[in-house]
């Protein structure tokens, strides 16, 4: 029989009981700094280790990620190696890493005219954030071009075209004194002769009025005609994508040229006796080759008073003596009858209908060439915009006269190119509150531009200038440089 | 307690741990970085290094309070200081990782931290409500008083018993008398008491049931006036046992409540130091 207890003997604080907040202390800290931190950093001293380690339940280096992999580099090479990209510990992921895959990718400017301090010590990961939330590899924030493109003398490039910008929309506030300016386009203008002529970009902006100078005589108005026009089967309705279609990337129109959008109705007849005879379209000596070939043609078929027979063709062929007297009497008559005719419709068509409802035509007398009619070179501008990012498709559900003013246009100088006010109609700046659809500079312009030399220092520079050439001769060339037109 | 940590001197650190919290909240508010906000900006990094030494000052209190000689200010003022700051360590952590969370260390970091103060804030809740319970269940007596009392009783009983020759009951009953135990039976606040039946066979004699009913049983057959007497007040000491030990249960019970936390806030937050060093390292590691 046990005495009573006194109280020492009873358990009557939780600190006599087989509590502890010492072990598990010990047991948590030691636990999770073995488990996150040790392990893991002794498993990448070796591949196989680390490769293991992320292979099986236990924390590997795959438990420091700070957020998902951005969606482009989920890929079997990147996912869970971290240090594919994290070469080095205690060092910030560099440009040589990234350019082992983005060779291709392009410098912001000419890295040879300009020297930006602020640019050229940026690495690629001060833009692309990796691991960050969105999931967003590419920057969409306006700071990152407008952090320099604010005050263009105050980022170092003391001389320059550009204008100064701030923001977009109707987020000017007093602190934004730049808002974004008149669109400029790029424009085709020729100088030089009818021969020779060379064709240049102007850029210029919308709101001086430029007047395009393709040398191509058009009014969209009479094309757009709600009623119709005269097509050779009849009265045809015309609408914008009769001839402007887009092109395969749904961005940009498909050039405009006269077999597949004019010649069902601009057919090249130059005889209303011969329907089914046209003139080539092309080079004018041919032109007036065949109107004096045909001419010719129909000369000996009038002085003959009909076809020549198949014995009067074979006798010919035979050059049977005698004959070849008789037929040459036939041609005492004015031989250059032909070639009358065959003028005066060149001259017709060339001055006054065919040709010259579209084309500019001038008058050669130097004798250079055959036919003294010539025709200035068309050259219509494809990329008005080159510097933004437009796209067709996107706006496909917008009429294309909310943009394009073309009902109204009377003449093909007009530029019918939108200005800025109605972009934003429906944009605006992205800290605005407007009931719009908030609009980045990334959401029309390029950081990495196509015509500038590839990323990254003078040496990789160089090899990859080289891969980029390759890739430029697949793809064609670049269409803002100055080219030659020959007629 | 809570009122003098509360209040202590005019509540200096709820201004301090606000105004931190303000200040912090207004510059997450004008802070525009390029993605969402997260610990990797100047402001995250910022938000993270006040946070970093937040923890490790609010850790220092165990160091503090074992040491009694320190002139580091009150253990009462570290303590307000502790309760205010660790909430608002709250805002801060939460505000330096921008809402992104993943299962990865630096999540279990925030999760660990979050526990921590979450243990904390019970702590607060239990020390705002258990000491007026205490002080009520107790009835101006100590735990030590309360046991003093039992004691007598027992003494009186085992003495009666003996004379109405029920010594072998009543002092099985008073040895298998539970006071407190392991700490499970602490915070269960049950009478775990037990005493031999009349075949030597241990039964339960929780809240004192099995011994009355015994001792009724006797007092019912009982014969000899004296012996009925006797029989009645061992009935009434052990009725006053009865109400005397759910006192003392209770009592241990609070006590347990007050101190439990601490099982949870103490190594949690060890686990918290560790997950926050493992942190702090491997973003920079994999920077």
């Amino acid at each position: 029989m046990a005495d009573p207890k006194n109280i020492t003997e009873h358990k009557v604080s939780l600190d006599q009981t087989n509590l502890s907040k010492r072990w598990p202390s010990w047991l948590l800290f030691v636990g999770i700094l073995s488990l996150f931190l040790i392990i893991p950093l002794v498993s990448l001293t070796n591949k196989d280790l680390a490769s293991s380690l992320r292979n099986s339940p236990l924390p590997s280096d795959n438990s420091w990620i700070s957020g998902e992999l951005s969606p482009p580099h989920q890929i079997p090479d990147l996912n869970k190696n971290c240090d594919a990209c994290h070469v080095n510990g205690f060092e910030v992921v560099q440009d040589d890493t990234c350019l082992e895959c983005h060779a291709a990718t392009n410098h912001h400017f000419d890295t040879a005219t300009h020297d930006v301090e602020r640019l050229e010590s940026s690495r690629c990961a001060s833009c692309h954030l990796e691991h960050e939330t969105p999931l967003q590899i590419v920057r969409q924030d306006d700071q990152l071009c407008v952090a320099c493109h604010s005050d263009m003398a105050e980022t170092g490039v003391a001389t320059t075209d550009l204008i100064d910008v701030d923001s977009f929309g109707s987020e000017q506030r007093s602190s934004k004194k730049n808002p974004h300016p008149s669109f400029k386009v790029s424009m085709l203008q020729p100088t030089g002769t009818a021969d020779d002529t060379v064709w240049e970009t102007l850029r210029v902006a919308l709101k001086d009025a430029p007047k395009e100078q393709s040398n191509l005589i058009f009014p969209h108005d009479v094309h757009l005609n709600a009623d119709g026009i005269d097509a050779p089967e009849g009265t045809r309705v015309l609408q914008c994508n009769s001839c402007h279609l887009n092109d395969d990337a749904g961005k940009l129109m498909q050039p405009i040229n006269m077999v597949n959008h004019c010649s069902d109705c601009h057919t090249m007849i130059f005889d209303a006796d011969a329907p089914g005879r046209f003139v080539p379209h092309g080079d004018p000596d041919t032109v007036l080759l065949t109107l004096e070939e045909y001419y010719s043609r129909q000369y000996l078929l009038t002085e003959l008073g009909r076809e020549p027979t198949s014995d009067e063709v074979r006798d010919f062929m035979l050059r049977r003596p005698g004959k070849s007297v008789e037929q040459r009497e036939l041609q005492t008559q004015n031989l250059a009858s032909p070639w009358g005719k065959a003028y005066s419709i060149a001259e017709e068509i060339f001055e006054r209908t065919t040709c010259k409802t579209c084309h500019e035509t001038s008058i050669d007398n130097s004798g250079k060439y055959l036919s003294k009619w010539r025709v200035n070179p068309i050259r219509l501008t494809t990329n008005w915009m080159p510097k933004s990012d437009f796209d067709h498709f996107s706006h496909k559900t917008f009429a294309c006269a909310s943009c394009h003013n073309a009902t109204l246009s009377d003449t093909a100088t007009d530029v019918l190119m939108p200005d800025l006010p109605n972009c934003e109609a429906c944009h605006t700046g992205s800290r605005t509150h407007e009931s719009k659809l908030p609009t980045t500079c990334v959401g029309c312009h390029d950081f990495h531009l196509d015509n500038q030399k590839p990323w990254g220092n003078s040496n990789t520079a160089e090899l990859l200038l080289k891969n980029q050439k390759i890739r430029l001769t697949r793809s064609g060339a670049d269409n803002t440089t100055t080219t030659r037109s020959q007629p | 307690m809570y009122q003098s940590i509360a209040n202590y001197k005019q509540a200096r650190y709820f201004w301090v741990a606000t105004l931190l919290s303000a200040v912090s909240a207004l510059a997450y508010y004008l802070h525009q970085p390029i993605n969402s906000p997260n610990g990797g900006t100047w402001l995250g990094y910022t938000l993270g290094t006040v946070g970093a030494l937040l923890i490790v000052w609010l850790m220092l209190l165990g160091v503090r309070k074992r040491n009694y000689r320190s002139n580091m200010g009150s253990v009462q003022g570290w303590t307000s200081a502790h309760v205010y700051l660790g909430t608002a360590l709250l805002l801060i952590a939460t505000l330096h990782c921008g809402l992104q969370f993943g299962y990865n260390i630096h999540t279990l970091a925030y999760v660990l931290m979050v526990s921590v103060i979450m243990s904390g804030f019970f702590g607060i809740y239990a020390y705002i409500r258990y000491p007026n319970l205490m002080t009520n269940n107790r009835a101006g007596e100590t735990l030590a008083g309360l046991i003093e009392q039992l004691q007598k009783i027992d003494d009186r009983c085992i003495k009666d018993a003996k004379l109405a020759q029920l010594s072998g009951i009543v002092e099985s009953a008073v040895a298998g008398c539970s006071i407190g135990g392991s700490w499970w039976q602490q915070l269960r606040a049950k009478d775990f008491s037990s005493m031999m039946d009349d075949n030597g066979k241990s039964v339960s004699n929780r809240n004192q049931e099995k011994i009355i009913s015994e001792l009724a049983e006797h007092l019912s057959q009982s014969q000899d006036s004296e012996r009925s007497g006797l029989i009645q007040n061992l009935l009434a000491n052990f009725a006053a046992k009865q109400t005397l030990l759910a006192r003392v249960r209770r009592d241990i019970q609070i006590r347990g409540i007050l101190k439990a936390w601490l099982y949870f806030h103490v190594p949690l937050s060890f686990g918290l130091l560790a997950a926050l060093i493992v942190h702090i390292i491997v973003v920079f590691y994999y920077w």
